[in-house]
């Protein structure tokens, strides 16, 4: 079904010759390269499932780039962020940096710093993609739990030895233990170390 | 005892002294009518007296007669130079009476030296000897009365009538005083003259006739308002050279230029300031046309610019330049009196003015940095616009940059790209002349050029202010609306200071609405003309402006909001006045303002026309 290789980088910039600009020096540096000349081109135009390095100017017409970044933070989406800036200006850039950016490139943009901020925004994003293909992971093993060893989890990831979880639960010691190691099975942990980070990837309450 | 020679001698003499005076007075300086008629009338009086002797002394009736007839021409003559003296002197009386009278005794007087005996009498008869009262003997005519007698008669009561008349209408003009004195003595000697002769001539009275003596205390009548007048009239010129002494003394020593000028436009006179100021002599002056002396940078004629601003009803000031001996200008304010004569004909032209060289010079130096000024606040209202402008200024040289490095990796390879590279550097040249284009923009609204009109089409000076200010709009969420309804526009401007104009109007509609939700921000750009004018309008949605801001939105460092934008509005004000154009600020019915610039269609070669067509 997929016959085109998979868009590494997408640039949203309304200037026709710095756009074109951009997208050479991408492509000539062995990315592939898709662009727009708006943000909202950017969000009819590309697939909601894309995952991507985006090189986002700051200042579009219509909705602008920061805009932008807000709507995809508010989507989770998997994408990472370099944008453009014509002048840029420290709180904009801290601003953005908050939000998740991975950079922010003030125009002229140096090849270098271009290629650099890209590749770390596509290692960013390919972590991002990472985890979330985790957490996921996670979730999914979650729900194969029953109501009581989810509360045994809970109490076992805020560190509590079997008898105080016992007491707490009202169950014998025994009983406990067999919870547990259903737990650590369905969860396919390897020790309590991972337990603990899968049941934080699946966004599991402490309490 | 023979007084009657003496009393007479000095009545006549008495008229002849008031008679020679007048004469004197009339030769003298007044050369007045009044003056003359009551010479000739003390002279006639005076014949009239000794005319009147000479009857009394006479004891042949046909010598008699003769006397009389001539007595009658003295009193014909005395009693004519007394009506047309009221006339001259009181300025009033009926003219038909005054005419009558004097046709009356005409006729009177051919009667006279026509008929048998005179007018008095048809034939005298016999002389009578009679003696006065205290005893002295004198002769009196004894005749029949001629009827026609009563037309003298007549002739007086007229007079009677004409001197009342005369007399009230003096004293109701005001002139009180020599109405009574002359129309009351006139009146009263005439009544008492008018009632003695007729009853000396029928015998009733043993005197003398004496009329002539009535008629030396109406000439000392009117030679004492004469005599008043006289005096008056020397102490008004004593009055009048104090004045006059005191004029030349301050326009002398005034530090004004004083300048008489005549009714030709030729100089009169010039003060000593004005000679100073030109390093000239009176000489060099008097008689020279005033356009010699200034100089006026209007088409009209300096003499002509004077007698209209002399002729205004309201104080006009005419400005004007003088060269001194070196050439140097000096710039007058002049302020101009029309003068005339006592019949009001024109005169020339009384100038007054005030040396402004050096008032202009500050004034000057004080626009010049007004500019200085405004060209500060200029850059300071750009300064956002700058910013966006630097913004427009960075993607050309961001894209050429990266379109540089494109083209080197493009043809550092082993096989190079060259077709692909020749797109990139295609690139960049477009890039390059975008940039130069943005910076001879920018230039071109920091800088003050000398200011050059030219024909221009304001559709597309609008347009591309438009374009200048399109990222602004944008950023700021604001709607705007191109309400053409023309598609060109032909004015006679500076490109520059057009945009400067609409550039401002725009970020002002801008800055008004920042305040409001994005949803709710308007601008409505219209364009429309009529066979004289074209006029943009510019509508915001923004709160408006208050009576009082209506008013002085155009006045320097007059502004809503705490910005340097003080004299955004004055800048435009200027410059549309300067292409003769119109601005004025309105509140729209529902919501906002609007500022409507009005500029004047370029026409003279009819290249509107055909763009119309």
């Amino acid at each position: 079904m997929i016959t085109k290789p998979e868009v590494e980088v997408v640039i949203v910039e309304d200037d026709d010759t710095l756009r074109r600009a951009l997208e050479r020096l991408l492509q000539e540096a062995g990315y592939v390269v898709q662009t727009f000349a708006s943000a909202e081109d950017y969000l009819v135009g590309m697939s909601a499932e894309s995952c991507h390095c985006l090189l986002l100017d700051v200042r579009l017409p219509g909705l602008s780039g920061v805009a932008l970044q807000q709507r995809l933070l508010n989507q989770e989406k998997c994408r990472s962020i370099v944008f453009m800036t014509g002048h840029g200006s420290i709180p904009a850039a801290v601003e953005a940096i908050k939000k998740g950016a991975v950079d922010y490139l003030t125009k002229p943009i140096e090849e270098k710093d271009l290629l650099i901020a890209v590749e770390k925004a596509l290692q960013v994003q390919k972590s991002t993609r990472a985890d979330t293909v985790r957490r996921k992971l996670a979730k999914s093993r979650l729900n194969l739990l029953t109501r009581r060893e989810i509360d045994v989890l809970r109490l076992v990831v805020a560190g509590l030895p079997n008898k105080v979880i016992g007491f707490e639960l009202g169950i014998a010691l025994p009983t406990v233990k067999i919870h547990r190691g259903r737990v650590m099975e369905k969860m396919e942990a390897t020790s309590l170390v991972d337990l603990v980070g899968l049941a934080e990837l699946a966004g599991l309450q402490a309490n | 005892m023979t007084l009657l020679p003496v009393f007479y001698s000095l009545i006549a003499g008495v008229a002849l002294t008031i008679g020679v005076v007048q004469l004197i007075i009339w030769g003298g300086h007044n050369r007045r009518r009044a003056s003359l008629i009551s010479s000739g009338m003390a002279l006639a009086a005076c014949a009239g007296a000794l005319l009147e002797l000479a009857i009394t002394q006479t004891s042949e009736p046909a010598m008699a007669g003769q006397l009389l007839r001539w007595s009658n021409l003295s009193v014909a003559l005395t009693l004519l130079c007394m009506v047309w003296f009221v006339r001259a002197y009181l300025l009033a009386g009926r003219s038909w009476l005054l005419w009558s009278i004097t046709v009356l005794w005409l006729v009177g007087l051919v009667i006279n030296f026509n008929s048998a005996a005179s007018l008095t009498f048809k034939e005298i008869q016999s002389l009578r000897q009679l003696e006065t009262f205290w005893g002295e003997p004198y002769y009196q005519v004894v005749g029949t009365t001629n009827p026609l007698k009563y037309m003298a008669d007549l002739a007086s009561l007229l007079i009677m009538i004409f001197v009342v008349d005369a007399s009230w209408t003096a004293w109701r003009r005001g002139a009180r005083r020599a109405a009574a004195t002359i129309g009351g003595s006139i009146t009263f000697f005439i009544v008492v003259a008018g009632i003695h002769t007729p009853l000396v001539d029928v015998g009733l009275v043993q005197t003398p006739t004496i009329i002539s003596v009535a008629f030396v205390a109406i000439l000392a009548a009117m030679s004492y308002e004469i005599a008043r007048d006289v005096s008056r009239s020397h102490s008004l010129m004593d009055e009048l050279r104090v004045g006059a002494e005191r004029w030349r003394s301050l326009f002398e020593t005034v530090g004004w230029v004083v300048l008489d000028i005549d009714a030709e436009g030729r100089t009169r006179y010039a003060n000593p300031f004005y000679l100073t100021l030109g390093g000239v002599g009176q000489a060099d002056v008097v008689g020279r046309p005033v356009s010699d002396l200034l100089q006026t940078r209007a088409e009209t004629p300096v003499f002509e610019q004077l007698r209209l601003a002399a002729d205004s009803e309201s104080p006009q000031e005419v400005r004007v330049t003088m060269r001194n001996q070196a050439g140097e200008k000096r710039q007058l304010a002049l302020n101009v009196l029309s003068l005339g004569d006592a019949e009001g004909h024109f005169t020339g032209v009384l100038c007054v003015a005030a040396d402004i060289t050096e008032k202009m010079a500050a004034s000057q130096k004080l626009t010049r940095t007004r500019l200085k000024l405004d060209r500060i606040m200029r850059s300071n209202l750009l300064g956002e616009f700058a910013s966006s402008l630097a913004h427009e200024l960075n993607q050309p040289l961001a894209a050429i940059l990266a379109n540089a490095q494109v083209a080197q990796r493009y043809l550092n390879q082993d096989s190079p790209k060259v077709t692909e590279s020749l797109a990139v550097l295609h690139d960049i040249v477009q890039d390059d002349r975008r940039a130069a284009d943005l910076i001879a923009q920018m230039r071109a609204l920091v800088q003050q050029n000398e200011v050059k009109r030219e024909p221009l089409d304001l559709i597309q000076v609008l347009d591309e202010t438009l374009a200048l200010v399109k990222r602004e709009l944008e950023n700021h969420e604001i709607n705007l609306t191109r309400d053409f309804a023309l598609t060109t526009a032909s004015i006679m401007a500076n490109r520059v200071e057009m945009q400067q104009v609409l550039l401002n109007l725009l970020l002002n509609a801008m800055q008004v609405m920042a305040e409001l939700p994005a949803a709710q921000r308007k601008i409505i750009v219209s364009i429309t003309q009529d066979e004289e004018a074209v006029q943009v309008a510019i509508q915001d949605s923004g709160p408006g402006l208050s009576d009082e801001r209506l008013e002085t939105v155009f006045e320097a460092f007059n502004t809503g909001r705490n910005e340097n934008m003080g004299l955004g509005l004055t800048i435009c004000r200027r410059i549309v006045e300067a292409h003769g154009g119109l601005i004025v600020a309105t509140n729209n019915p529902e919501v906002g303002a609007t500022f409507r610039i009005t500029l004047p269609l370029r026409l003279t070669d009819g290249e509107a026309h055909d763009h119309q067509a």
